[in-house]
């Protein structure tokens, strides 16, 4: 897989705990290629993302472009880490996205990185895309579904 | 009562321990067996703190083309139905880092692999004697892959 999130800062206490579903709020980060994209700026990855909600909508927005394929050959997603100003952007043209990474003090902290800035952070095939996310989902699946 | 990966103790060295592991999206899928060589550091480089270099069985070393790898633990993969359900939790103030030690010998169920990246390297022979690194440059990364406890030190 040449994209995958990764998360961090996860305490096995809280995922156990009654309310560790709402509450849960690792670290993420992206790494393609074995590359962390958030070094380039200057953070290991994103504090205290709201992972389990964002994950609803990545869900949606997932299949969202995998709808849009036989139909368009251009087309833009946005996937927002919510609870931070961070997120991701991801053009796509025919079966190749464009990847980057999107900060916004408007949607919440940046941990001290100026915004607003989009950075580019690399290109993936649409396919890895969408298993790094149907990955990033059942590692978190693993974690409060029984 | 099983505790939770964060209340280990102090651990022993797990150097010559063997261990299960698999690469993903590598040609060799196979899980394979492996040794543990020892800890490896990069100079200024904490990021890699808990590294470790691992020697691969024959078959393994033969298909993957290297006897040895290096191993950076990243995530804990959790058993959802054998976390010890408890009630509301204080959030710990430093959740501790994923440690290959606290998942090998920890001996909690609930976590049932670990992810991290594979390295290879050129500086094999040198590495064996220093088990450090002078900068990132001198390894590479194979693929992402998992380790499970060998059934010897598993509950």
């Amino acid at each position: 897989m040449r994209c995958k999130f990764i998360l961090s800062d996860i305490s096995e206490k809280i995922i156990a705990s009654e309310e560790g579903y709402s509450i849960f709020e690792p670290i993420v980060a992206l790494e393609i290629d074995g590359k962390n994209v958030f070094e380039s700026l200057g953070i290991d990855g994103v504090k205290s993302a709201v992972i389990m909600h964002s994950r609803e909508h990545f869900i949606k927005t997932t299949l969202k472009l995998i709808r849009d394929l036989p139909e368009k050959s251009e087309s833009a997603y946005e996937y927002w880490l919510l609870g931070t100003g961070f997120g991701f952007r991801a053009r796509r043209k025919d079966q190749t996205l464009q990847l980057f990474v999107r900060v916004d003090g408007k949607m919440g902290p940046t941990q001290r990185v100026n915004s607003p800035k989009t950075v580019h952070i690399g290109t993936v095939s649409v396919n890895e895309w969408v298993e790094s996310i149907a990955s990033l989902s059942k590692s978190l699946s693993d974690m409060f579904v029984d | 009562m099983v505790a939770s990966i964060e209340d280990a103790g102090a651990l022993q060295p797990i150097t010559g321990l063997r261990v299960e592991m698999r690469l993903e999206e590598h040609l060799y899928r196979k899980m394979f067996s492996a040794t543990i060589v020892g800890p490896v550091s990069v100079v200024n480089k904490p990021s890699f703190d808990g590294m470790y270099l691992l020697k691969l069985d024959g078959v393994a070393a033969e298909k993957v083309s290297v006897n040895h790898v290096l191993f950076l633990p990243q995530v804990y993969q959790f058993h959802r139905g054998l976390l010890f359900r408890k009630g509301r939790v204080p959030a710990p103030r430093d959740p501790d880092r994923v440690s290959l030690e606290k998942f090998l010998l920890g001996r909690n169920p609930a976590i049932r692999a670990i992810e991290g990246r594979v390295y290879t390297s050129s500086h094999e022979k040198g590495l064996r004697e220093t088990m450090s690194f002078q900068s990132e440059s001198e390894f590479s990364m194979l693929s992402y892959g998992v380790i499970v406890r060998p059934k010897t030190i598993s509950e």
